[in-house]
């Protein structure tokens, strides 16, 4: 079962990212939350989103400005110079929300998961480790041509 | 006569891709509202009308699901079509979008074709008057 929900993570971030962000990607499947979290001088954009169902816990999206601009100019079809934290903030929340959504679908498209609404998180208050209530975890280090973003799930079974 | 569609997600920058796939779809002269949850569409379809809804399901206040049981308990916004964009992807749910009056659902993610189709069907059922024009199979942004 989790062999097959780190697939679907897989599966659906390359999805997401190549149809709505047009970003070629590769995915470090067995990287350490680590090889992400505490580098010197960087402070990412974070979002969350909470799930239910057959599986409860939360997802964890974390990318650096500079590619979450890189995408957001793609998303919006704006130009560098008019993008906002506003839009950052919208990006990386939605794609948050369609990794998690097609994550899902594509693990089990059967099974009814109910989504939270996404919220930004500070990047500096992310433990290294899942909390006890939802002690499992998967962490995908992707690649991109602009740097690496990292995708996380903590999570339990029902 | 242009259509005028109405737009519901909570991102503005789903709202901003939503309506760019469609202006790239053939309706480049639609007129386009926009609102952040399925309250505040209301709130504009009480003085708007319009042809199609687009809606996201997962919003705060009011989600697409309430939105369109809203819609369909009314005695002239019953008659909208209501097209759903969401990333629900199990199969339960998309029936239940169908079940409760939805004239359509896709996926996010999606591709500017998924939408194309979707839309170019439900205003084709509605009429034939509106301004959608003919294009390539692969649209361009």
């Amino acid at each position: 079962m989790k062999e097959a929900l780190k697939k679907a993570m897989t599966t659906s971030i390359s999805e997401v990212l190549e149809t709505m962000f047009f970003m070629t990607i590769d995915v470090n499947e067995n990287a350490a939350t680590e090889a992400f979290l505490g580098k010197p001088g960087e402070h990412p954009f974070a979002s969350r989103i909470y799930f239910q169902g057959k599986l409860s816990g939360y997802f964890l999206l974390m990318i650096p400005e500079e590619i979450l601009r890189v995408m957001t100019e793609t998303f919006m079809g704006v130009d560098a110079a008019d993008v906002t934290v506003t839009h950052l903030n919208g990006t990386i929340q939605e794609a948050i929300n369609m990794i998690a959504g097609n994550t899902f679908s594509t693990f089990d498209n059967t099974a009814v998961f109910d989504l939270g609404i996404p919220e930004l998180i500070d990047f500096n208050l992310i433990p290294s480790r899942c909390p006890k209530e939802t002690p499992e975890d998967h962490f995908l280090l992707v690649e991109t041509f602009a740097g690496n973003l990292g995708l996380k799930i903590c999570f339990t079974t029902e | 006569m242009a259509f005028k569609m109405l737009v519901v997600d909570d991102s503005l920058p789903m709202r901003s891709i939503v309506i760019r796939t469609i202006k790239a779809s053939g309706f480049s002269d639609a007129e386009f509202l926009q609102a952040g949850n399925g309250k505040e569409a209301l709130e504009i379809l009480a003085n708007e009308w319009v042809d199609l809804v687009v809606t996201d399901y997962n919003m705060p206040d009011m989600n697409g699901m309430e939105l369109i049981q809203e819609m369909k308990k009314d005695d002239i916004l019953h008659a909208i079509p209501v097209l759903v964009v969401t990333t629900e992807g199990s199969q339960q749910k998309a029936g239940e979008f169908i079940e409760k009056g939805a004239a359509g659902y896709v996926k996010k993610p999606f591709t500017p074709e998924a939408i194309r189709d979707h839309i170019t069907k439900i205003l084709g059922e509605v009429g034939d008057e509106g301004s959608a024009e003919e294009g390539d199979d692969d649209l361009d942004f």
